[in-house]
């Protein structure tokens, strides 16, 4: 490790430096880019101002030339000698001769001007106004003199060198740059004051010449141009623009640092700027390498991070997988003790079915617990508001909780405010676990004492409230630095002291996860030894604002009506469907509907139900969801297609033990009334009678009534003792499973053997479709199970996760051996019970 | 995999730096100015000696130095509709200036050089006023006036023929300043002239050439026209002939000299203005001998040295300042058009040359 780190050290170092200087070149790169940028910049101005000067040059012309027209339109009305003379006089102070030339040279006027040296008294004659120099002489301007149509004389007017040096010399920058008026050889005709410069030798032929080409390629396409130049370690801009057709150009220079001293500032400001990017590059670049290094290090500690994260992964499928299988048996204990408490008269039995209803309950809840837990987890838990009566809500869990209080002696107190609205909107199932897991918490901490629950609301506006529960109790209270540990998964405080009460610890996370998705909040206030109040606040909306009034009163009349109302509905005229593929299940519905009188018929398959409703007429239909083959839905889609269908009308209620929320809604749209979960509860499918049957075939009775008109017809037989010689079954497991009874054991085995599974067995195995396969073997598994047959039961299981994980070899290798033991026990019961 | 690695990293180094250097030279760079584009439309072909080819040759040779782009329309006789059809072809090619290369072309298309504000028209004429056009030409008037010294001097009959297009500004200038030039050398010398009425028209020119020579025994002929057509006629007939635009080859030793203009120095002075778009001092060129802009381009071996030290003799004269037009000079009716010691300006020379001096008669075919 430590070699690593100087290895890594070396290699920072280098890139450091090679970075540097990377940064450093381009810098010197930037730095002159952005000085020629400057100076074009610079050349530009120049020369635009130079383009000014040129133009304010020949204004200085024309105005000249415009007096001199003046005078001649006067020469033009004779008496020469005499406007020339006042003129003169006038303009003294100006400086310049005038005179007045004719065709042949000679003057007229003033003194003789060679129309050699000056050209402009040419085209002066031709008609034209003309200014034109001559180096030795000085600067001449010209007009023509007309009589009548034809050109008399031209009037002129001179100046000598030091007059037009001083009249027209274009002074630029202040003075302290340096101009010249010269011909295109070169001759200067006029220049301006600082002759200091005008003799420097940039002048020289070396230098200026290629000054000079580069500005005329810049006047070719403009009317001024301007370069920069560095001479003798000073930097100039030279500058120069045509004057127009009198063939003479305006050439100047200025030193750089009259016209440029801004300029500069800007280029420092830049650099600073720049210095100041390249530390801070330098110092992100250090510390991305620290931080890589780190990262490095941090690579093995994620890794064994990940590696935890899927072991809980892993952990919590696990569990949510347990969960599900768990709860199918649980069905099927809860579903027989249903049957068992209402059937059986002995006292010591029935306290013992109390006793495993009560454990199979909190088994139940604990499942589902850890199964919601699961689900919180995996971010899968939905919210499903409905509307719902607050009351039945509180009724419920008053009732449910006043139990369990009762058993520990303590006292279970409700107060309700009677202005909180009746009816609202939420999501009922999970108003209720919250407020079902603070009670029985409170009623698992406290050894003796009382507990409390309050309900009021807050509101937020008009069909919005706050709804507040409140649970306090005398228990054992939480010390206040576990209070923050409370809402952990699977944490328990003071797991030493509270090692006698059960519990999972997942009680208080759940609530706490479940008010959070809704958007509620919980507090928890609590003094250590003397006991705690959590307080819940869920938003919810209301439907109904009529005020739920006097919990207590309410409370009263509705149990004397609903112990008055205990009844069962007797229906013997009443005709029903019920379609399951697990023989199982049709049995429980059946036990269940024994005492109502009702007509049962049952099929296993979508198929089989398809062909009944086609023949009978039904009052009511219950469905399975999960069938091999064709399904509850479709079995449904396919009634409902059907032409001349007698049963188009009946109620159609859907069997599932798929216990998802909102599960509901899609049943509803599909079509179906109403849907009845698994395992099937009594209250329940009474309830779904007492709606879905019409009152002409209903006979209400009483429970007791009911009760009566039970018979028990059954001893032993012969047949029993033969099957206790089977080695396949386990009578005693199988009876347990029946109730201990043996006539519905032996219907049961009469079913298992009837239902022969083998030849869809043998298909799917055939056509190695592990879908339909495996519904099958998972039938055969639990109704082997029921009979008793333990070792079978265990093999099925064995092949349905092999069919479950697709893993063909071994269900290729098993299938047989299941299938031949299975054929065999059929073929004994079947003989045994004369059922051939 | 180390050095692989390595070497990732040093070519994603080399790739940054040469993007940050390119993109600081990118950062900056001077834009490329669009060419300027320029129209020429040509009364015969470009190929052709005479008018067409020297004008040609001129514009192209400016347009090459200076960086303008060139755009030729040739073979677009005056008032035959098709300048106007020209003028719109040149103008969807996206031209900035356009010469039109025929005296009568702005008559004709006055209107539509008005309808193209954005465009200059140059063009020899100055019949027209447009803010969009200005008329430039060479002053082969003073060329013609040496050549009239030539044949002055050369005549033996005292007669010399002169074919002329048709009755404007610029063929009787030229023809002025040819007689003034004959009359200079040669005091009695008369100058019978014909017009064509017509830039070109071989057959009208041959014949009027050889009715010159035949009925005003003329032993001397020049002419105003675009194609040298009089000078095959001359050399038939056996007479001496004055050339115009025709460069350095003699074709016959009839074929004294040729009166010729340096349309190059014209054109680059034209276009290099109208690039700098300056403000010019005049509102036309006029470009004269003492810049070299004409001059006569050869002389035949029958011109004697006496001959040409006479030209020479003039040519120095009119080189300093001495005027073709200036001093006395009478028209064919008599009248004096310019008194001694004064000079016929410009403006005149231009447009308002509609006589012709003393010494011209225009001779009227007899049938």
């Amino acid at each position: 490790m430590k070699i690593r780190n100087k290895k890594l050290s070396t290699r920072t170092l280098v890139g450091l430096m090679i970075f540097a200087f990377v940064m450093v070149f381009v810098g010197g790169l930037m730095r002159e880019k952005l000085n020629s940028l400057l100076r074009r910049h610079m050349e530009n101005q120049i020369a635009l101002q130079t383009s000014l000067m040129a133009e304010n040059f020949q204004n200085k012309l024309d105005n000249e030339i415009d007096r001199l027209s003046e005078i001649a339109v006067e020469l033009e009305k004779g008496k020469y000698s005499r406007v020339l003379g006042i003129y003169s006089e006038i303009e003294k102070q100006d400086g310049g001769s005038y005179g007045l030339l004719r065709p042949d040279g000679t003057a007229a006027y003033g003194e003789a001007v060679s129309a050699k040296s000056f050209l402009g008294i040419r085209d002066s004659f031709r008609g034209n106004s003309a200014v034109s120099y001559c180096p030795e002489e000085g600067m001449l301007f010209t007009v023509p003199v007309l009589e009548s149509e034809n050109v008399k004389y031209v009037l002129y007017k001179k100046y000598n060198n030091a007059e037009a040096n001083s009249g027209f010399a274009v002074e630029c920058y202040d003075g302290k740059g340096y101009s010249f008026v010269c011909d295109k050889d070169h001759n200067i005709l006029l220049q301006s004051s600082n002759r200091q410069l005008g003799n420097s030798s940039i002048w020289e032929e070396a230098v200026f010449a290629s000054v000079e080409k580069e500005i005329d390629k810049k006047l070719n396409v403009a009317t001024s141009g301007s370069i920069f130049r560095k001479v003798n370690g000073r930097e100039y801009y030279f500058f120069k623009a045509d004057l127009g057709r009198t063939g003479t150009e305006l050439v100047g220079v200025v030193p750089g640092k009259v016209v440029a001293t801004d300029i500069e500032g800007i280029g420092l400001l830049i650099f600073w700027v720049f210095g100041l990017l390249l530390i801070l590059f330098i110092i992100c670049f250090c510390y991305l390498f620290l931080s890589e290094q780190k990262v490095r290090e941090s690579d093995e500690l994620r890794e064994a991070k990940l590696a935890a994260e899927a072991a809980n992964q892993a952990k919590s499928d696990f569990l949510a997988n347990m969960s599900h299988e768990i709860r199918t048996p649980i069905n099927g204990i809860l579903g027989m003790n249903t049957l068992l408490l209402e059937e059986c008269k002995d006292e010591t039995l029935l306290e013992y079915s109390k006793n495993i209803q009560s454990a199979g309950q909190s088994l139940l809840s604990l499942i589902n617990d850890i199964l919601d837990i699961s689900k919180v987890e995996a971010g899968k838990l939905e919210i499903i508001p409905v509307e719902y009566e607050l009351f039945s809500v509180l009724n419920d869990c008053y009732n449910m909780t006043k139990i369990r209080a009762e058993s520990k002696q303590l006292s279970l107190r409700l107060s309700v405010d009677p202005m909180t609205p009746s009816g609202l909107y939420g999501d009922e199932v999970r108003v209720r676990q919250i407020m079902n897991n603070l009670l029985s918490n409170a009623v698992k901490y406290t050894p003796e004492g009382s507990v409390e629950l309050s309900v009021g609301y807050e509101s937020d506006s008009e069909d919005k409230i706050r709804l507040v529960i409140a649970v306090r109790d005398t228990g054992i209270g939480i010390k206040q630095e576990d209070i923050a540990k409370l809402f952990h998964s699977f944490t328990r405080i003071e797991e030493k002291r509270n090692r006698n009460i059960e519990g999972t610890g997942l009680g208080l996370n759940l609530t706490k996860n479940l008010v959070n998705m809704m958007g509620g909040e919980i507090f928890v206030d609590s003094v250590y030894g003397k006991g705690s109040c959590f307080t819940v606040k869920i938003p919810q909306q209301v439907i109904n604002g009529e005020p739920l009034g006097d919990f207590s009163e309410r409370y009263r009349r509705f149990i004397d009506t609903s112990e008055e109302n205990r009844t069962y509905v007797i229906a013997p005229q009443a005709h029903i469907l019920v379609v399951d593929d697990v023989e199982m299940n049709l049995k429980v519905v059946k036990g269940l509907l024994k005492k109502t009188r009702i007509q049962v018929d049952t099929a296993d398959s979508g198929m089989k139900c398809l062909e009944l409703a086609k023949k009978n007429a039904y009052d009511l239909i219950f469905l399975d969801h999960m069938m091999p083959e064709m399904d509850g839905i479709e079995t449904f889609r396919h009634m409902k297609e059907l032409t001349d269908f007698i049963n188009k009308d009946t109620p159609v209620i859907m069997l599932t033990a798929n216990a998802t929320l909102g599960v509901r809604e899609e049943y509803l749209k599909a079509g179906f009334t109403d849907y009845l979960s698994k395992p099937i509860q009594e209250d329940a499918m009474q309830e779904m009678l007492a709606k879905y049957l019409s009152e002409q075939l209903k006979e209400q009775r009483k429970e007791q009534e009911a009760a009566e008109s039970q018979t028990n017809t059954e001893g032993r037989d012969t047949e029993m003792d033969k099957l206790r010689e089977l080695s396949q079954l386990d009578i005693a497991t199988g009876l347990m499973y029946c109730m201990n009874d043996e006539a519905f054991y032996k219907e049961m085995l009469g079913e298992y053997a009837l239902a022969d599974k083998i030849e869809r067995l043998t298909k799917f195995f055939e056509e190695m479709d592990t879908d339909n396969y495996r519904t099958v073997v998972h039938a055969l598994k639990s109704t082997s199970m029921t009979i008793g047959a333990v070792t079978l039961s265990e093999k099925a299981k064995a092949l349905e996760m092999a069919a479950k994980e697709n893993d063909i070899d071994y269900i290729k290798k098993h299938h047989q051996e299941v299938l031949s033991e299975y054929s065999l026990l059929t073929e004994q019961l079947r003989k045994i019970l004369g059922k051939e | 995999m180390k050095i692989k690695k390595n070497l990732w990293w040093l070519g994603g180094a080399v790739l940054v730096f040469l993007a940050i250097v390119i993109s600081i030279a990118w950062f900056g760079r001077e834009k490329t100015e669009d060419k300027v584009k320029i129209g020429v439309i040509l009364p015969g072909a470009l190929s052709e000696p005479g008018w067409n080819g020297a004008h040609y040759e001129g514009i192209r040779q400016s347009c090459e130095a200076l960086g303008a782009e060139l755009v030729v329309c040739e073979n677009v006789p005056e008032y035959s509709g098709k300048c106007e059809l020209a003028v719109q072809e040149l103008a969807e090619c996206g031209v900035n200036a356009i010469f039109l290369e025929s005296y009568n072309y702005p008559d004709e298309i006055g209107d539509t050089i008005r309808n193209y504000p954005e465009i200059a028209f140059y063009c020899c004429s100055s019949d027209i006023d447009a803010v969009n056009y200005t008329p430039y030409f060479a002053r082969v008037y003073q060329a013609r006036y040496l050549s009239g010294v030539v044949a002055g001097m050369k005549t033996e009959t005292g007669y010399i023929g002169y074919v002329a297009a048709m009755d404007n500004n610029e063929v009787n200038r030229g023809l002025n300043a040819f007689a003034l030039g004959v009359r200079s050398v040669n005091k009695d010398a008369k100058i019978h002239v014909m017009y064509t009425g017509s830039w070109d028209d071989s057959e009208k020119e041959m014949y009027e050439a050889e009715t010159l020579v035949k009925e005003c025994n003329a032993d001397v002929l020049a002419y105003h026209q675009n194609r040298p057509f009089v000078v095959d006629a001359a050399v038939k007939l056996g007479v001496d002939v004055i050339g115009y635009n025709i460069g350095q080859v003699s074709r016959s030793p009839h074929m004294l000299t040729s009166v010729v203009s340096n349309w190059n120095m014209v054109y680059r002075e034209i276009i290099r203005d109208y690039i700098l778009n300056k403000e010019v001092g005049t509102d036309y060129y006029w470009i004269g001998i003492e810049k070299d802009a004409v001059s006569l381009s050869f002389y035949s071996d029958t011109v004697s040295s006496e001959i040409r030290d006479a030209v020479e003799q003039t040519k120095n004269q009119l080189m300093n300042n001495r005027e073709v037009f200036s001093g006395l000079i009478y028209d064919n009716t008599g009248a004096v058009r310019c008194n001694d010691n004064e000079v016929i300006r410009d403006e005149i020379l231009l447009q308002k040359m509609n006589w012709l001096v003393e010494g011209v008669e225009v001779y009227e075919d007899k049938e």
